[in-house]
């Protein structure tokens, strides 16, 4: 059953003075199946981030829908997306998005505490999973006393913490240097390994290359997809690579 | 760059950045209207023939280098945040290539522009104002004269200089700020990692000490005298208090808070607690600050009205009579020869005298233990230990009230400003018993009331007995004169003038001696010009400790706004929905908001009777008007408070939003 299915998507933004219509994204259709670990490439300007905040319930569609297991995201009302975002979505963000007012514990407890959890529940739910990312010693620690690649396996612990349906990642290896890049999408195979689904956007092929499928966008549509089969990161790497280019050197084949 | 280019370049940089420039060129605008005013008013060539005009001139002018100084505070408060807000703005403009000359001259065209605009809408403002601040002045006063405002060229060149100098000086506050900066950490300005604070235990330990301090000081004082002289340790240990309370002690208290999971970990303490830790450390000097200019401008406008509102009583406390003559050092069968001068004086000036009082008396400095006395004859100066002392014989008392007393030796009769719980009383070696004096009955006036004075009424063997045991002449007495005059203000004042001669009173060329003389209806005028004046300059110092007030909470939410949004827009991708957010924002700008008010406030009511008996050492003896007054403060204070916060509060969610 796919946890997530997106029909006939459409986004236009309307400029401020409501004269100029931009044309986010046309007409996009997918879906994601449970234990998936999808990976949405595109350039910049494409619709990539568009599509994720829009299944991320930050921003409502022009047109289409969007199912998360089985439920219309459109049918939640405005006040309880936002508990519907902490208990079912998981996020790990470009930019990491830790608050240098939180240490890092704080801020990995922050959905649990907004979701009103026991802080005892918390911190049984913390101690294996900072276990697994590595973090254990820096709990303590403020955001801007830590790395980025510490930052990033922060913020992944933050998103894991409700057990979400679906963990969605934005540009996660965007702002990490190729070691802390090649940590992080390791622990991302080892959640995925783990039957946590995961949507990742990215423009880095060494970053699509580890997941089960590849979509690639083109001027708001999903131009092609990509499986991995039986291939090993290296073959789709390559395979991402032909298609990449092809992309990039505008072939107007579907 | 072409002149004109800079020009209407500094002319765009201060319309992007209207947001922080209204406010300070307003600031601007409002003390340099309000200094001019007050310099116009002392300038007045009238002023100084009015009849206490040279003291409304003197206190006037001492009000308007108040607000001058504090002016330069607000200015250079504002200029600092201004700059720091730019920085990233100077920053893009050096790495686009703009040579720190250029940039100079931008700076330089708009401080010109920012002086011109503030002197300029100053004086026009002050221009339009002066005839109503010269009829408020007049109608405070109660002045006969009227004034008519007169344009003065040196008002207008003092307050020119003083804020032409202030804005040069910001100007090269920016100016050096500049130069020492590299574009770099221009463009990246104040987004660099903040600290988290840290527990300060020892600020926090002596803020709690000396506000305690402060407070026990304040609600201990038994009188006047004492409360004057430790207010001023009072008023820094709680100054000191404040700024530790916003600093350390808030810090303290929020980490403890944190330290308790079972609190910390709750949707809406989470955000708060975190939030307010970073502001207090951010802002704890700024919040203090706001609570004490409140203190102050409430306190100022509390006590001035107070005292300007009670002149009457004032008056008909310290002086129950139209004349008051005291005449020190009198050979005691003078006394007639004193009386008689004084009636001639009271007919030459055309009143007649009613009411009349007139006694010699023995006053000396004694030390009292419970109901014990001890004369002091020696001592000229009253310390804060001691009593004021008074013996009269019961003939003198009798022959003025018409009362009979009925003493017997080893009888005395007793009035006194303080509680006397006793039936004895003791004055060296002799004891007597004692009668009460009703209030009404009593011969001696209440005059001064800063220190405790007893009266004791004696036969005349037991005064004798008495002064024998000092060794005190007993021909050397003071005298008394009280009466009430029929005559008009005019011929009141003259007849006091014509007994005051430089401070004697002059019976013949071979009798006089040294005298006070008071005149209901000359004090009158001069009581008014002092606590209207007060009350005068009251008002101008509310409004700029008002505006400081207004300024510093706008630029702090402004500040904390744009920090805030970047934060809030993490705790929205989270999943805090936008009614939870809001609900946080609300609760964080209502406790800042308020804090320093309630602070303020309470430091009101701390130090309400430490106010009561400084305003009695100034005579005024009304309890319940000083408290209306206060409250009235209160009032419209916490209206301009509460219309500030909810402007500011809208800018503040623009800018979240």
């Amino acid at each position: 059953m796919p946890i997530l299915e997106v029909n006939q998507l459409k986004k236009t933004y309307v400029t401020r003075l409501g004269s100029v219509k931009v044309e986010a994204l046309k007409n996009v259709t997918f879906s994601v199946d449970e234990g998936e670990y999808v990976a949405i490439m595109g350039e910049s300007g494409s619709g990539k981030t568009t599509l994720l905040n829009l299944v991320a319930t930050l921003d409502r569609p022009t047109g289409g829908e969007i199912l998360l297991e089985g439920k219309s995201v459109s049918a939640i009302p405005e006040k309880k997306l936002a508990k519907f975002r902490r208990d079912r979505l998981g996020f790990v963000f470009q930019d990491f998005n830790l608050l240098d007012t939180f240490n890092v514990r704080d801020n990995i407890y922050l959905p649990l505490v907004l979701s009103g959890a026991n802080h005892k529940e918390m911190e049984s739910r913390i101690e294996p999973l900072a276990e697994k990312l590595h973090i254990t010693d820096i709990l303590k620690k403020y955001p801007y006393e830590i790395s980025g690649g510490q930052k990033q396996r922060a913020a992944v612990a933050r998103a894991l913490m409700n057990r979400p349906a679906m963990l969605m990642a934005d540009e996660p290896t965007g702002a990490l240097d190729s070691k802390a890049s090649d940590q992080l999408l390791k622990l991302f195979a080892e959640i995925n390994r783990e039957k946590q689904t995961i949507l990742m956007v990215t423009h880095s092929a060494r970053a699509a290359c580890r997941a089960s499928r590849v979509l690639f966008i083109r001027d708001g549509e999903v131009y092609h997809q990509l499986y991995r089969g039986q291939m090993n990161d290296d073959e789709l790497y390559h395979r991402i690579s032909e298609t990449w280019t092809v992309l990039a050197t505008g072939g107007e084949e579907k | 760059m072409k002149p004109s280019f800079t020009f209407r370049f500094a002319l765009s940089g201060i319309w992007k950045n209207k947001q922080i420039y209204i406010p300070y060129l307003l600031t601007g605008v409002v003390n340099v209207s309000l200094f001019y005013m007050l310099a116009t008013l002392i300038s007045h060539s009238k002023l100084k023939e009015i009849y206490g005009g040279e003291q409304v001139a003197t206190m006037l002018g001492l009000g308007a280098w108040v607000v001058g100084i504090f002016s330069v505070i607000f200015l250079f408060y504002s200029n600092s945040f201004l700059i720091k807000r730019r920085q990233k703005e100077f920053g893009l403009y050096s790495v686009l290539g703009m040579g720190k000359k250029e940039l100079s001259r931008t700076l330089f065209c708009e401080f010109i522009m920012t002086t011109f605009i503030s002197l300029a809408g100053g004086f026009l403002t002050g221009l339009l104002l002066n005839r109503l601040v010269f009829l408020l002045l007049v109608k405070i006063l109660k002045l006969k004269a009227v004034l008519e405002p007169e344009f003065s060229l040196s008002a207008v060149t003092l307050t020119a200089e003083l804020f032409g100098g202030i804005f040069l000086l910001s100007f090269l506050v920016q100016l050096f700020r500049v130069s020492i900066s590299r574009p770099i950490e221009l463009v990246r300005g104040s987004n660099t990692g903040e600290k988290e604070p840290r527990t300060k235990w020892i600020l926090t330990i002596l803020g709690i000490a000396s506000i305690a301090t402060g407070y026990a000081m304040a609600m201990s004082q038994e009188n006047a005298l004492q409360a004057l002289q430790s207010f001023f340790i009072a008023v820094l240990l709680v100054i000191f208090g404040t700024y530790c309370l916003f600093i350390a002690v808030s810090i303290a208290i929020l980490k403890l808070l944190r330290k308790k999971k079972s609190f910390y970990y709750k949707p809406g303490n989470f955000t708060a607690v975190s939030g307010m830790l970073y502001r207090m450390k951010q802002n704890g000097v700024g919040l203090a600050s706001i609570s004490i200019l409140s203190t102050m401008v409430l306190l100022t406008v509390a006590t001035t009205l107070s005292l300007y509102a009670g002149i009457d009583d004032v008056l008909k406390d310290r002086f129950p009579v139209d004349l008051s003559v005291n005449a020190y050092s009198v050979t005691a069968e003078n006394e007639d020869r004193f009386t008689e001068a004084i009636r001639k004086a009271i007919t030459d000036n055309g009143n007649t005298a009613s009411d009349e009082t007139s006694y010699t008396y023995y006053l000396y400095p004694a030390s009292m233990d419970k109901n014990k006395v001890e004369i002091v004859p020696d001592s000229d100066l009253f310390t804060m230990d001691m009593v004021q002392f008074t013996i009269l014989t019961d003939k003198e008392y009798e022959k003025n009230t018409g009362e009979s007393l009925g003493l017997t030796p080893g009888q005395a009769a007793l009035e006194s400003s303080a509680k006397f719980g006793y039936d004895t009383i003791s004055v060296g070696k002799s004891s007597f018993s004692i009668t009460k004096i009703d209030k009404d009955k009593s011969l001696l006036s209440q005059e001064a009331n800063t220190i405790t004075m007893y009266n004791l009424i004696l036969t005349e063997s037991d005064l004798d007995q008495v002064l024998a045991e000092y060794g005190l002449d007993k021909n050397d007495t003071d005298y008394n004169y009280k009466a009430n005059l029929s005559g008009t203000k005019e011929q009141q004042v003259a007849c006091a003038a014509a007994l005051n001669i430089e401070g004697r009173i002059v019976v013949a060329p071979d009798l006089s001696a040294s005298a006070y003389v008071e005149s209901k209806a000359g004090m009158l005028d001069e009581v008014a010009s002092i606590y209207g004046s007060l009350f005068f300059i009251g008002i101008f110092l509310g409004i700029v400790f008002l505006l400081g007030t207004v300024l510093i909470i706008y630029y702090k939410q402004i500040s904390e706004g744009y920090d805030d949004a970047a934060r809030f827009s993490v705790m929205r991708k989270v999943g805090m929905s936008q009614g939870e957010i809001r609900g946080t924002i609300q609760r964080q700008i209502i406790l800042v908001f308020f804090l320093p008010l309630l602070v303020a406030v309470t430091h009101i009511l701390v130090a309400y009777r430490y106010m009561t008996q400084i305003l009695q050492v100034m005579g005024f003896v009304n309890p319940t008007l000083f408290m209306l007054c206060t409250g009235a403060c209160l009032l419209v204070f916490a209206l301009v408070y509460g219309a500030v916060y909810l402007l500011t509060a809208k800018a503040y969610y623009r800018i979240v939003k």
